[in-house]
């Protein structure tokens, strides 16, 4: 599968459970086309679903303009998709699951997947989850990227909810060019 | 902007309604929580609608809704019956802004309201799906033609340009770098029953559809801030009237006593507010309300204020729970009112030190593209303004709850900004004004 360059597009990763099929539910304008299927392996003692190949999603600007959201699987077994998806996209959202046994840690692994494409491009961190578990606080995320050299929007996100996620992408935009005006 | 409180729904006509006004009709209506709310929907069908009401004020207006083939059962002017209908549902609205005194233009119904407007929104379907009423032609706002915040008539009189200046008179201002005096210190005694109470009344039915974004403490709009720009800042004089000083204020004394009391249990109590600084999950526990606490924040401190000794960890019971920062963000916000705390030089380069949660605290016009410009480029606050085509109140604001929470970071007078970041080529910032337009 190719992916024509001149796509604009979003994407979303993340740990399995983070809450990517969501969010880009959430946001999409029409009903997301999502590739899930039973969960299997591990990942079936924390969702009954999980995403095998790519969740898909569209925000529309005009009659033709749109922006493609991506979500990539979170296993590691299809990382080979993470090089297909990143080429030509806007920046990137890491969803992290708060709840999950080291965050944190999980984070700098998406972070690390993509590190060439940050280098480039903004990255923004969405922790999920924060209700059921508060710890760890925001504050460890921002000290561990600071650690990293990165000064990038993280917020505590319900990716159920719109205005989180639509604030999550207009930041990840204003990184791109903070002197954009909405249109 | 009108915002309605659900109390008592049932999670399916609650879900339901949020629904019709949040998406269909985002821009005119907003689901919030009992003080902030303008017009309250009950169920009273529901056992527990009489109690949802027993923290209503006079101003609002209650809209109540059952099952009644009376149009206005008993004491219930404003009547909805079910099942309802999204016209029967706009009416009312429409009756009840009138009632609160809310403005609201008159135009043609958009495609989709009338297509909408005959819907049973909670009854079964059924084939029938016209009303009777069809035939009338509503009235709807539309989107485009909505009055701007600014033109709210519950508006916080604080935003009123006409208003005398708030500034902190001598003996509240602390010069930039010193600390405030010493608060007096009270002895240990448990959080008031009465005001426990009072909150939770205040806060009953908060969390109609129990969302975590609600439960994080989800902001519902943009904090309107008054555009103000005029005058030169290099006047001492006209500087004043664009400065405030937190430590008269509710925020410069919040963050003083976290830092004073850092990793410990702090308590600090006011006439009649108690906060509760908890370490364990940085977080403070509120006696009251947002809406109540951010009465605090319009106007300097008076007397009355003390940190408690020896604080013991109060009943949570009815306590709203708040992160320490959005709690720092919001009072900043609130009592900066688009100044500038005295503590930040205005014309030193300041670069930031890590971006706020800015999910959970007080949304302010431009907050976005103003905390994206200092992460990337170090600038002088009163060039930020300039830069982004925006009022400099709106910048100060930002900057201002920014200080609160120690994310600044000052480069001194002799710093240099740094340039913007080179705009994407044309094509893309076309393609970003349009999505964030979209996304707004």
């Amino acid at each position: 599968m190719t992916m024509a360059v001149d796509h604009y597009k979003v994407l979303f990763t993340g740990p399995v459970g983070a809450g990517k099929t969501t969010a880009i539910r959430t946001i999409s304008d029409s009903l997301p086309m999502m590739t899930d299927v039973a969960a299997t392996d591990a990942t079936k003692d924390r969702k009954s679903h999980t995403t095998v190949a790519m969740d898909f999603g569209v925000i529309k600007l005009g009659r033709s303009e749109v922006v493609h959201l991506y979500g990539t699987p979170g296993q590691e077994r299809f990382d080979f998709m993470w090089e297909i998806l990143r080429e030509g996209a806007l920046g990137l959202v890491v969803l992290v699951d708060n709840a999950l046994p080291d965050p944190v840690a999980d984070l700098h692994h998406f972070l690390d997947a993509y590190q060439s494409f940050i280098d480039t491009a903004p990255v923004v961190v969405g922790i999920t989850r924060t209700d059921v578990r508060p710890d760890p606080p925001r504050s460890a995320y921002v000290s561990s990227l600071a650690a990293r050299g990165l000064c990038c929007p993280v917020f505590t996100v319900d990716a159920r909810d719109h205005a989180d996620v639509s604030l999550l992408l207009q930041s990840l935009l204003y990184c791109l060019d903070p002197q954009a005006e909405p249109a | 902007m009108v915002h309605v409180w659900l109390g008592g729904l049932d999670d399916t006509t609650a879900r339901s309604v949020r629904v019709f006004l949040e998406v269909r009709h985002s821009d005119h209506f907003a689901v919030t929580g009992l003080d902030e709310a303008e017009v309250l929907m009950v169920d009273l069908d529901r056992p527990d609608a009489a109690a949802s009401l027993g923290a209503a004020r006079d101003e609002q207006v209650v809209l109540g809704v059952g099952f009644s083939d009376d149009p206005a059962p008993g004491e219930w002017r404003r009547y909805l019956q079910k099942p309802l209908t999204g016209e029967s549902l706009m009416a009312a609205l429409d009756d009840a802004l009138t009632l609160v005194g809310t403005r609201r233009p008159v135009v043609e119904p958009s495609r989709l309201d009338r297509g909408h407007r005959a819907r049973d929104l909670f009854a079964p379907p059924r084939p029938q799906a016209e009303s009777p009423s069809t035939g009338e032609r509503r009235s709807y706002p539309a989107p485009r033609t909505y009055e701007a915040p600014q033109a709210r008539t519950r508006e916080a009189p604080r935003w009123d340009a006409e208003r005398p200046s708030r500034q902190a008179p001598a003996a509240f201002a602390t010069p930039a770098g010193r600390p405030s005096p010493a608060l007096p210190v009270a002895p240990a005694v448990p959080v008031g029953r009465s005001s426990v109470r009072r909150l939770a009344e205040e806060s009953a039915g908060h969390h109609t559809t129990g969302t975590a974004a609600e439960a994080l403490g989800r902001r519902t709009e943009v904090e309107p801030v008054e555009a103000r720009d005029g005058g030169d800042l290099r006047d001492p004089g006209v500087l004043a009237s664009y400065t405030y000083s937190p430590a008269a204020h509710l925020d410069g004394l919040v963050r003083k006593v976290a830092a004073q009391h850092h990793g410990t249990l702090w308590e600090l109590r006011g006439p009649t507010v108690t906060l509760v600084g908890d370490p364990l999950d940085d977080t403070v526990l509120a006696s009251v309300s947002a809406t109540r606490l951010r009465q605090y924040c319009g106007s300097p401190l008076g007397d009355g204020w003390q940190v408690v000794a020896r604080p013991r960890r109060p009943d949570t019971t009815g306590l709203r729970r708040v992160q320490r920062e959005v709690l720092l963000w919001d009072t900043a916000v609130w009592s900066s009112a688009g100044r500038l705390a005295d503590t930040v030089d205005p014309f030193a380069v300041t670069g930031l030190r890590a971006w706020p949660d800015m999910t959970r605290g007080v949304l302010t016009p431009s907050a976005l593209p103003i905390v994206a410009l200092l992460a990337a480029c170090p600038q002088r606050p009163v060039d930020v303004a300039e830069k982004l085509g925006i009022s400099r109140t709106h910048v100060f604001v930002v900057v201002s709850a920014l200080e609160a929470l120690g994310l600044l970071e000052p480069l001194g007078a002799a710093g240099v900004a740094t340039e913007v970041p080179v705009p994407p080529r044309a094509e893309t910032r076309g393609l970003l004004r349009r999505l964030l337009g979209r996304l707004r």
